[in-house]
């Protein structure tokens, strides 16, 4: 028998929770037996985590006058705003992403390590480009103990190759340390790796810094992001535009390192 | 000439009993004859994709992200008789 669907709206949304809603096709009536029509909600999540609406349908179905359900999810994470970028750097057994929301970060990477061991690096880079002389700043929150020296912290980088040359002030699941790569090498790491010691005085949360003056690079570890104590400064060429982000890299190339970042600031 | 609309809103056995005042000799006043029919309503169904979403149900989306719209697509259909 012939459905008519006879509210008006034909459909009825209410009590939205946790997002915005607009129904952006409705439904024709009266739909023929055998025939069918759609509609189309359009739902916005305003906040991270569950959302609700409910749908309702005025009808001539006797038994089921309004047919009304709960429309629900979870939301996750955005992407974080422009201009950041995300890339998975190397060969990543799991693939990275980075998310953004309230002002803190979460980047997440695999791979098998920065500026270590014996293959080539990979890791998860959230990045944009910096000309000219800059700071990047970012309190590291936390880290996932995927290994030992498990890394998450700042990077600045001559490109987006995985035999680009580095600057790196990170976190380990002890502590920070700050590591280097002079020479874009595209057989890897022959040559031009160096690292600090890490220091478990400064272990997630702690603040990061990296300045580029020219072409000196230094890294800075802070409790307070007030007193910054200087790790090293690094002379290293860079061309004029480089890139700078947040690198993670699991060390353990089956699984996720995610880490979080609050405070993350480009600035001159 | 009149028409009798059958409106149900209900499902099952309707009845109802028409009478008509005249004034012609022939035929006692009123003229009574009875009507019946049977509601027999429609059936609603609601799928998303190919989901059934059952009236007073939930139907619980994946993979939304803050901020990033989604569109989903309902259909309502009755089915052929």
């Amino acid at each position: 028998m012939t459905l008519n669907l006879t509210g008006a709206p034909k459909v009825v949304v209410s009590t939205p929770v946790g997002c915005t809603v607009n129904i952006t096709i409705l439904p024709t009536s009266p739909i023929l037996a055998g025939v069918s029509s759609n509609f189309t909600l359009a739902v916005t999540p305003t906040t991270v985590g569950i959302w609700s609406l409910t749908l309702s349908i005025a009808n001539n179905d006797f038994n089921n006058n309004p047919y009304s359900c709960i429309v629900t999810g979870t939301s996750g994470w955005p992407p974080p705003p422009a201009p950041w970028k995300d890339i998975d750097i190397g060969t990543v057994g799991v693939k990275g992403n980075a998310t953004s929301f309230g002002g803190t970060y979460s980047v997440s990477g695999s791979g098998v390590d920065i500026g270590g061991g014996t293959a080539p690096d990979s890791f998860n880079f959230m990045y944009q480009p910096l000309t000219g002389n800059g700071t990047i700043i970012a309190k590291a929150l936390s880290t996932t103990n995927t290994s030992p020296l498990s890394k998450a912290g700042l990077m600045i980088r001559s490109d987006l190759t995985v035999g680009g040359s580095f600057i790196f002030a990170g976190v380990t699941p002890t502590g920070t340390l700050s590591m280097r790569r002079t020479v874009t090498n595209t057989r890897l790491r022959v040559s031009g790796i160096s690292s600090t010691a890490v220091d478990g005085a400064y272990a997630a949360p702690t603040w990061l810094k990296i300045v580029r003056s020219g072409n000196n690079f230094s890294s800075y570890k802070s409790h307070d992001g007030v007193n910054w104590v200087l790790i090293e400064t690094v002379n290293q060429t860079f061309l004029n535009t480089i890139y700078v982000g947040i690198a993670v890299t699991s060390r353990n190339n089956i699984t996720l390192n995610t880490a979080t970042f609050s405070n993350v600031t480009v600035g001159p | 000439m009149f028409t009798i609309t059958f409106h149900p809103t209900s499902q099952g056995a309707k009845t109802a009993t028409v009478n008509l005042v005249h004034n012609a000799s022939n035929t006692p006043t009123p003229f009574t004859f009875n009507i019946s029919g049977t509601g027999i309503g429609s059936t609603l169904t609601l799928q998303r994709g190919v989901t059934t979403v059952s009236n007073g149900g939930i139907d619980t989306i994946s993979g939304t992200i803050s901020g990033a719209v989604s569109n989903l697509i309902y259909t309502v259909k009755t089915p052929a008789p």
